[in-house]
């Protein structure tokens, strides 16, 4: 039964990297703009294109090219930087530890700060508290991550208001300094996820408080805390795991974007806009095939924790 | 429709504000669009940042051009921007979710579930990338990314409402009478999930607004005129010289309007819960 | 005796809304130690509401509630904090609520739930609270308490896991324990030891019981006394023996008028006239994909005729296959095997327009009153539907008439279902189903969510409509006490099979069958203990 259960998701997982890779392919490499003028000099001769062009794949129906491209893939070669001509393989690992650094404290912080003030306020439901925590999150739902990085770079880092971090730039030689440098993109990550993650888990843990199982709990004299910790909070195991793992690639990536651009960090983030503004294909592409995959893997990982934190196989 | 969903959102503090919000602001983008305000936007003038003024609200820009102009098309723009993605997406959520759900286990379900899984696993930020680069940039690519990403979580919740729905014993009673299908979906499903595609319409609107900003400041979002997201890139050299007016004037408009719409979202979805709470 | 709980000038009101009236207004009544109390009452009464105030357990975003003396054994409820009232919770009083089903956490194991409980509530250590909890599920009739503590709630069905509520109960010795229609989700067999158990508690412990019931028939053999609540009032406070002798108040005359006869006492229906098969069913077997994998069959091999002007009951444990039967004969599931013949036309495989006369002669009204109708919809859009997509008249004259067969006034046609009480919305489905004039009117337990006045009243419209329309009936229904009202005829169904059909007196009298000596055993043990006075209160 698991066995196949591990099968079945496996094979589903898969289908859906085939997926991705063929709109990533065909969107970036089939319909993309021609490479050919991009990386020869002005005064080649029509050989020398031709040359080109066959190497890069041009001559070549779409299937050949696409397989070719996936082998390529599979094998772990993602080219070379049109930019800086570098293997785009040593340019993301490179970024990628830059990246965790970056955004691990704030993703912590955001998900377990989240998930506290959510189960506090679903447990309070309708009194005053609840309805701070949720008027704060409605506010910091409706700000735009673009202003409040902007805000606090203005607040915390510039002659303007308290001048007490760097501005930009990134340094992880010392605790000292990186702890100098991550504040500030932490609060910002903070301000930006905690929003959300309040309003899910509450909603989640509200849901969860309703169900007669926890009226028979409270006549049985169940204690808040143990309620909420014990049988609430395993209850709601499932769109936690899920939800946590879901936003994986989506800090990494997307939350990455932003804060490294404006606080001139060299990340993944970095890399993709440097990517999107020069027109590098290889890299994006590469960024592109390769954060669809890590989602697909974390949905299939995210699978196998529900099936492990709820006996009924009770799916996302 | 009927205007049961007012009702709702009129019921609570935070609905009310929320429909406020938006219907002044609204109201203020229609007639900036209608060509009635707003027009001297792209007017450049020699002062240089200029002071906040009785001609100029709120200040001017490094070209001299007016900002309270500048946020009113800003806004304008924000509206286009939220309704035809929120149009789009919704539509095709509801059809396909609908589909989805009604042949539940189907294939018509596990085409359209993959398909949401595929474009699930691309964030929207590189879709919209993806896309401008291979069109070349553009609006298009803006919206057409949008409009990919979002469609499927109202899709999601649509399929699990219908699949619900579908067991139900009013739904069984079409059946018996042998009513067809799609009639069923029509009269007795899509109705019943209207009060679910009105909380994802304007939290879809808040989510294209906010994509909007980001990609626009990226450099991949729109090309021409002016959005909210073209105001604050402007902002971040100016901010390092010490001029607030664009920052603060785009960022007051972007925050009305996010808190209007999730204001009147919460109100919605209060409301849903609690009709839905007795039975 | 003494009081184990007094309780003074109970009222329940909706928070804010001093305008309307309380929902529970001015309850007076004691529960002596170690006796049964029943309260009855229709759904919406408050019996309800006044259970969860007394263990403090109301949601206090929409209820309040005041008293002017709470007090447990010689504790004062009313004056203690709100930790102090939970600290009572669980040895003081505790309870068991409606719906076995959800009422267990869904992921721990039965063993690791029960001894939190345990180990919290009476400072046992680990290896002492699981011998109390493998006790305490001995106690209430588990073989292999062992495998039972290991087994997850999903793997239960929902008499185990109600009885393992009542292990609860039995581990903890509370003084008071409200039991909040334990049985109302259960087969009747099921219901007997539940409620075997709990008297067990109240002797063995000396335990007050609570025992809150819209069943009135359950009380007589356990109750020592009855609460009548009505609109959130108390109308009667009596012994048992009392009420069911000589009832003082006029509702209290009409709850007992209103139940249905006790098995193998009370009329048979007329016998049927005419003597020609309407539907004839041979051979009918029907398949469910339970999941993705397995195949479980729900019908199997099952014949039976229904002759024109009868009423067929068809009875059986839930499971039993009844309801899948039911939804067969319209063709809501396709039957692997068998025939189905309306009138001598065959309907699997038959084409479009066949089936199309067949499904407006066989209307089907369903069990649940709250999605019987689509929400969205007026009521006359609901009647006006069927009759136009088969093509008959939809005109406001003949959606009015329907009502008035059902007893409806046409004031009703521009409202939307949400304004209608659960009876209401039954015969409002009722007259959905008259619209096309069906010869074959199938009701899947369409009068068992309905409380017992409101189940008569339908009993006789059915009775009335079948007799003036002409209609067949087929009565899908749990109840044997119901069935015997109505039935000429009645099917039993055990695991998909049809095992024993023969007119319901006969059936009830000889039960041929071993699964309907049991049936009907568990009924009359519930109908047994009534006082002889019972069954005279109930002649008109």
């Amino acid at each position: 039964m698991l066995g196949r259960f591990l099968a079945l998701r496996s094979f589903y997982a898969l289908s859906l990297l085939l997926g991705v890779t063929l709109l990533t392919f065909a969107l970036m490499v089939w319909f993309g703009p021609d490479q050919t003028y991009e990386l020869i000099g002005r005064n080649s001769t029509p050989e020398q294109i031709d040359e080109l062009r066959a190497e890069l794949g041009y001559d070549q129906p779409f299937w050949n090219r696409y397989g070719h491209w996936l082998v390529e893939l599979a094998s772990g070669d993602l080219g070379l930087s049109n930019r800086s001509g570098e293997s785009v393989s040593t340019l993301l690992r490179r970024a990628l530890p830059v990246t965790a650094a970056l955004v691990l404290p704030g993703f912590l912080l955001g998900n377990l700060l989240g998930l506290a003030a959510g189960l506090w306020a679903a447990w309070r439901r309708g009194s005053l508290w609840d309805r701070l925590i949720l008027g704060a999150s409605v506010t910091g739902l409706s700000l735009s991550f673009l202003v409040i990085i902007i805000a606090l770079q203005l607040l915390l880092c510039t002659p303007y208001g308290l001048n007490w971090f760097p501005a930009r730039g990134w340094r992880m030689d010392s605790l000292g300094a990186y702890l100098l440098h991550v504040t500030v993109p932490t609060l910002a990550l903070l301000l930006v996820t905690l929003g959300y993650n309040t309003r899910f888990y509450r909603a989640v843990a509200a849901e969860e408080l309703q169900r007669d199982h926890v009226r028979t709990a409270l006549a049985y004299g169940a204690t808040p805390l143990s309620l909420l910790s014990g049988p609430v909070l395993r209850n709601c195991l499932v769109p936690v795991i899920t939800r946590v793992l879901y936003s994986i690639p989506l800090v990494l990536v997307s939350g990455s974007l932003l804060l490294e651009t404006y606080f001139g960090i060299p990340g993944i983030g970095r890399v993709t806009f440097d990517a999107i503004s020069s027109g590098d294909q290889p890299v994006l592409l590469a960024v592109v095939t390769l954060t669809a995959a890590l989602f697909v893997v974390v949905q299939l990982l995210a699978e196998f924790a529900c099936r492990l934190a709820d006996p009924r196989g009770r799916l996302p | 429709m009927s205007p049961e969903w007012l009702r709702i959102l009129w019921r609570s503090p935070g609905g009310r504000t929320g429909c406020l919000l938006i219907f002044l602001l609204g109201l203020l983008a229609s007639f900036t669009s209608m060509g009635w305000l707003g027009q001297g936007w792209s007017a450049g003038s020699d002062i240089s940042w200029g002071e906040v003024s009785a001609s100029h609200w709120f200040g001017t820009n490094r070209l001299g051009q007016d900002i309270f102009d500048r946020a009113l098309v800003a806004t304008a723009t924000a509206f286009r921007v939220g309704l035809l993605v929120t149009l789009g997406a919704i539509a095709i959520g509801a059809c396909l979710g609908g589909l989805a759900g009604w042949r539940h286990d189907r294939w018509p379900d596990h085409c359209v579930m993959w398909l949401a899984g595929v474009l699930d696993s691309v964030p929207v930020f590189l879709l919209a990338a993806a896309l401008a680069f291979a069109f070349g940039g553009g609006e298009a690519a803006m919206y057409l990314a949008m409009i990919l990403s979002f469609w499927t979580t109202t899709a999601r919740l649509v399929r699990a409402e219908v699949m619900r729905l579908r067991g139900q014993d009013f739904v069984l009673a079409a059946r018996a009478i042998g009513l067809p299908g799609q009639q069923i979906l029509r009269r007795h499903l899509l109705p019943n999930t209207m009060h679910l595609l009105l909380v994802q319409a304007s939290l879809t609107f808040v989510a294209a607004i906010k994509t909007e900003v980001i990609l626009s400041f990226l450099g991949i979002g729109l090309d021409d005129g002016v959005s909210l997201g073209l105001m604050l890139a402007e902002a971040t050299q100016d901010i390092l010289a010490g001029h607030l007016g664009n920052f603060l004037a785009a960022s007051g408009c972007l925050f009305l309007l996010l808190l209007g719409l999730n204001l009147a979202a919460d109100a919605l979805q209060d409301g849903v819960d609690m009709k839905q709470a007795p039975s | 005796m003494t009081a184990c709980l007094q309780v003074r000038g109970l009222s329940v009101d909706i928070k804010g809304g001093q305008k309307h009236q309380p929902l529970v207004q001015g309850l007076d009544f004691d529960l002596p130690a170690g006796s049964l109390t029943g309260l009855v009452g229709a759904s919406g009464s408050g019996k309800s509401l006044t259970a969860l105030a007394l263990l403090d357990l109301l949601d206090p975003r929409l209820f309040t509630y005041r008293a002017d003396r709470l007090q447990l054994g010689d504790t004062d409820l009313l004056t203690l904090s709100a930790r102090a009232r939970r600290r009572l919770r669980g040895q003081g009083m505790a309870a068991i609520f409606q719906d076995p089903a959800t009422a267990l956490d869904p992921v721990s194991t039965i063993g690791r739930q029960l001894q939190r409980v345990v180990s919290r509530q009476l400072n046992l250590s680990t290896t002492d609270a699981r011998s109390t909890v493998l006790q305490a599920l001995q106690t209430v009739g588990f073989e292999d308490p062992q495998a039972i503590a290991r087994s997850w709630p999903h793997e239960l069905s929902g008499g185990m896991r109600q009885r393992i509520m009542i292990a609860h109960a039995h581990a903890l010795r509370p003084r008071l324990l409200i039991a909040d229609e334990p049985t109302t989700a259960l087969d009747t067999g099921h219901k007997q030891r539940i409620l075997a158990h709990l008297q067990k508690l109240q002797t063995e412990h000396g335990t007050a019981i609570l025992l809150i019931t819209h069943d009135l028939r359950l009380l007589p053999r356990l109750a020592d006394q009855v609460l009548v609540m009505r609109g959130g009032r108390l109308v009667e406070q009596t012994q048992t023996r009392a009420l069911f002798q000589t009832p003082q108040h006029e509702y209290s005359r009409q709850l007992l008028a209103d139940l249905p006869p006790a098995v193998r006492k009370g009329p048979p229906p007329s016998a049927v006239r005419k003597q020609n098969a309407l539907l004839t069913v041979e051979g009918l077997t029907v398949t469910h994909r339970s999941n993705k994998h397995r195949r479980i069959t729900a019908v199997h091999g099952v014949s039976f005729e229904l002759l024109e002007g009868e009423i067929l009951g068809l009875t059986g444990v839930s499971g039993a296959g009844k309801s899948t039967l039911a939804r067969t004969l319209l063709q809501l599931h396709s039957p692997d095997q068998g025939s189905i013949r309306l009138r001598g036309q065959e309907l699997i495989g038959a084409n479009k327009e066949q089936l199309q006369a067949a499904r407006r002669a066989m209307q089907i009204v369903f069990q649940d009153p709250l999605t019987a109708l689509s929400p969205r919809r007026s009521i006359y859009q609901l009647l006006q539907e069927p009759a136009r997509h088969f093509g008959l008249d939809a005109s406001y004259e003949h959606c009015v008439a329907c009502l008035a067969a059902v007893e409806l006034e046409a004031d009703v046609l521009q409202r939307r279902p949400a304004a209608f009480s659960s009876g209401q919305r039954q015969r409002i489905a009722l007259a959905r189903a008259l619209i096309s004039d069906p010869a074959l009117l199938i009701a899947d337990e369409t009068l068992s969510a309905l409380d017992v006045s409101v189940q008569q009243r339908i009993v006789r419209l059915l009775q009335r409509l079948c007799r003036e329309r002409h209609i067949s009936l087929l009565l899908v229904c749990h109840d044997l006490a119901l069935l015997q009202q109505l039935a000429h005829r009645t099917a039993v169904m055990q695991a998909g099979k049809l095992v024993e059909l023969g007119p319901t007196r006969q059936l009830m009298d000889q039960p041929m069958h071993a699964h309907t000596r049991e049936l009907v055993a568990a009924q009359l043990a519930l109908d047994s203990t009534r006082p002889a006075a019972l069954t005279r209160a109930v002649e008109p």
